[in-house]
């Protein structure tokens, strides 16, 4: 799936910028397979729509509802026997994207990323 | 013949100086991350204590890989020993500052700088 996104990534946007979104596609799948779905499996479906100088990715899945972008960012600045990773794949998302959405429709969760040249 | 995870992340071990100097080579992810646990606390439980990890040939490390990293330290620390990182670039160094990792390992432009000065 993340192999899938790059490849379109890469046509558009140069490959620094394809690495950061391919970054933020594996963080946030990771994530719904971790959080979305307590009870066991349910579905993930990815969409890459290639525009002029743009990329722009979409992921939707019909589990809990999670806002990414409402969540608050973990303390990075923790010594080493204290730090924990929750949040961390979601800080990463925010931070290497300029333009991250959620929207909640329905039963679905849907997370945009876009990248411009 | 290579599995997936052997293709995508390359490890090897050596000593020198008195540290265990860990080469990671390739993309510590969501499929890489277990080879690299296994592997590197092997290492670590078989060594004499301070670990340098080589990141210069690292490519590509998401939080899966981080995590296993922390945990990799945390093991070194348990066993009195010190863990520092070597050759950040790119992506990978970007991926280090913003989850605040840089401030909780010592981090060295290069391997030789590591073993010298840490």
């Amino acid at each position: 799936m993340v192999s899938f996104v790059l490849g379109w990534a890469r046509r558009v946007v140069p490959a620094e910028k394809a690495a950061r979104l391919e970054l933020a596609v594996e963080e946030w799948a990771a994530n719904v397979c971790r959080h979305a779905y307590p009870e066991g499996g349910g579905a993930l479906e990815v969409s890459v729509r290639a525009e002029p100088g743009r990329v722009v990715v979409e992921i939707a899945d019909d589990g809990c509802p999670f806002d990414p972008i409402a969540m608050r960012a973990p303390d990075v600045s923790l010594p080493l026997a204290e730090r924990q990773l929750g949040g961390l794949g979601v800080l990463l998302i925010k931070r290497m994207l300029e333009d991250v959405r959620y929207r909640r429709e329905g039963d679905h969760n849907i997370v945009t990323f876009t990248v411009s040249r | 013949m290579a599995t997936r995870a052997e293709r995508l992340l390359q490890l090897s071990e050596r000593s020198e100086q008195g540290w265990s100097v860990v080469t990671i080579q390739g993309r510590l992810d969501s499929v890489t991350v277990a080879r690299f646990t296994e592997q590197c606390y092997a290492w670590i439980d078989a060594g004499s204590g301070n670990v340098v990890l080589d990141l210069s040939g690292l490519d590509y490390v998401s939080s899966a890989g981080l995590s296993s990293i922390l945990g990799a330290a945390k093991r070194v620390q348990g066993r009195n020993g010190r863990l520092v990182v070597a050759g950040l670039k790119g992506l990978v160094k970007e991926v280090f500052a913003i989850s605040g990792f840089e401030t909780v390992l010592p981090t060295y432009p290069d391997l030789e700088s590591a073993i010298r000065n840490a």
